[in-house]
């Protein structure tokens, strides 16, 4: 039998994300313009539309969820409206409804509430114009560069 | 045994045990982290299900069982809203603890079910998946629950539900339904459960009298599927 002490699920917080610590109780209105991790206590309403709110194992959270992608692990008793993917992995319990793009549900998760998908219009590419002239090289070295509308679905 | 009997019997097991007074008053028991199994197979009952729906989008759902991907995924695909309700586990949540059919007569534990789930309004869903959650509900419970559940279908819509049919068993599995499309299921074992009573043909035409339509569909696996419309 081993000696070590059992190791705790501590959700990989990449940089620029803030995080929620699982001691810490918020009642309120959480505005968020980077990822969020969320592995303590939330009552209110918590919005981070161009990132990811991640509700950790340890989190209890009583809110309407708003973000591009939305992680759960933890409990969330309120609804959640998701541009990008919602992901509700192994030990989730989630009472409330979904609004998604795209969405994953594993195996031992808890879900009570209705499910609805957003049909994302796809924008026709716009036609190619000969009018724009070439910028010289000198401006534009030999790299090829993707850009994304801001709280678009790259993630997914 | 036919090859599917066979096959089924590999992969679940063809035990029986004796009914005795003892073991029917044991509480239910839920095996523990019973290992994953599955068996796929034809469903007449879901293809009927799902003829009705034929040429429609944007209907309403309602999956009484466990929420997964494949179901989740095919509803997305045909343009409908699914709504889960883990029917069971708040069963569990309301009635565990102690005589789990003693406790479905307790009016506090009954009105604490009755919050958490079929809470819609009349006429507001266009079909139910109730899989196998009604053999889990005592007779008192089991009537105000179907009437429930015809008071929020809207006139035409139709319920799937299962029943073991093996009298003799004291225990029957417990699955998990995942479709695979419009008539194939899979069929997840989670547990083995005490079911309230055994129920026969007759018993099912009577429970569900006042639905417009009873229809029954045998399965080689000792399960009754059947579909009812309002």
């Amino acid at each position: 039998m081993s000696t070590l002490p059992a190791r705790s699920f501590e959700p990989e917080v990449p940089r620029g994300t803030a995080t929620i610590g699982k001691s810490v109780l918020i009642k309120g209105q959480i505005l968020s313009k980077e990822d969020l991790v969320i592995d303590g206590n939330v009552e209110g309403s918590v919005e981070a539309q161009e990132n990811r709110i991640t509700i950790g194992p340890n989190g209890r959270v009583v809110a309407n969820v708003k973000a591009r992608d939305v992680v759960v692990l933890g409990q969330l008793k309120g609804n959640i409206e998701a541009s990008g993917r919602v992901e509700i992995r192994k030990g989730a319990n989630l009472i409330g409804d979904i609004r998604y793009a795209k969405i994953s549900i594993e195996e031992g998760a808890d879900l009570r509430g209705s499910l609805e998908m957003i049909r994302v219009d796809v924008k026709p590419e716009p036609p190619k114009s000969t009018d724009v002239p070439a910028k010289p090289a000198a401006e534009k070295p030999a790299q090829q560069t993707l850009s994304a509308p801001a709280g678009g679905t790259g993630s997914k | 045994m036919t090859v599917m009997e066979k096959g089924w019997n590999r992969l679940f097991g063809s035990k029986k045990k004796p009914l005795s007074d003892a073991a029917a008053m044991e509480p239910v028991s839920i095996s523990e982290k019973p290992e994953l199994r599955e068996l796929c197979r034809q469903s007449s009952a879901l293809e009927q299900f799902f003829q009705a729906f034929h040429g429609q989008a944007g209907l309403m759902v309602l999956d009484l069982g466990v929420s997964n991907q494949e179901n989740t995924d095919f509803f997305n695909e045909l343009g409908h809203r699914l709504r889960y309700d883990n029917f069971v586990r708040s069963l569990d949540e309301s009635f565990g603890g102690g005589d789990y059919y003693a406790n479905q007569d307790d009016e506090d534990r009954i009105e604490e079910f009755q919050a958490k789930v079929l809470n819609f309004d009349d006429d507001s869903l266009d079909g139910i998946l109730v899989w196998d959650s009604l053999q889990y509900l005592s007779p008192a419970l089991l009537e105000g629950a179907v009437s429930q559940m015809h008071s929020i279908l809207h006139k035409g819509g139709q319920m799937l539900t299962v029943f073991h049919t093996d009298e003799k068993r004291v225990e029957i599995p417990s699955y998990s339904y995942r479709i695979q499309s419009h008539n194939r299921v899979k069929l997840v074992s989670r547990a083995q459960r005490r079911p309230a009573q055994y129920f026969s043909t007759r018993s099912l035409e009577k429970l569900f009298r006042n639905f417009d339509q009873v229809k029954f569909f045998l399965t080689q696996d000792s399960l009754r599927e059947v579909i009812v419309r309002k």
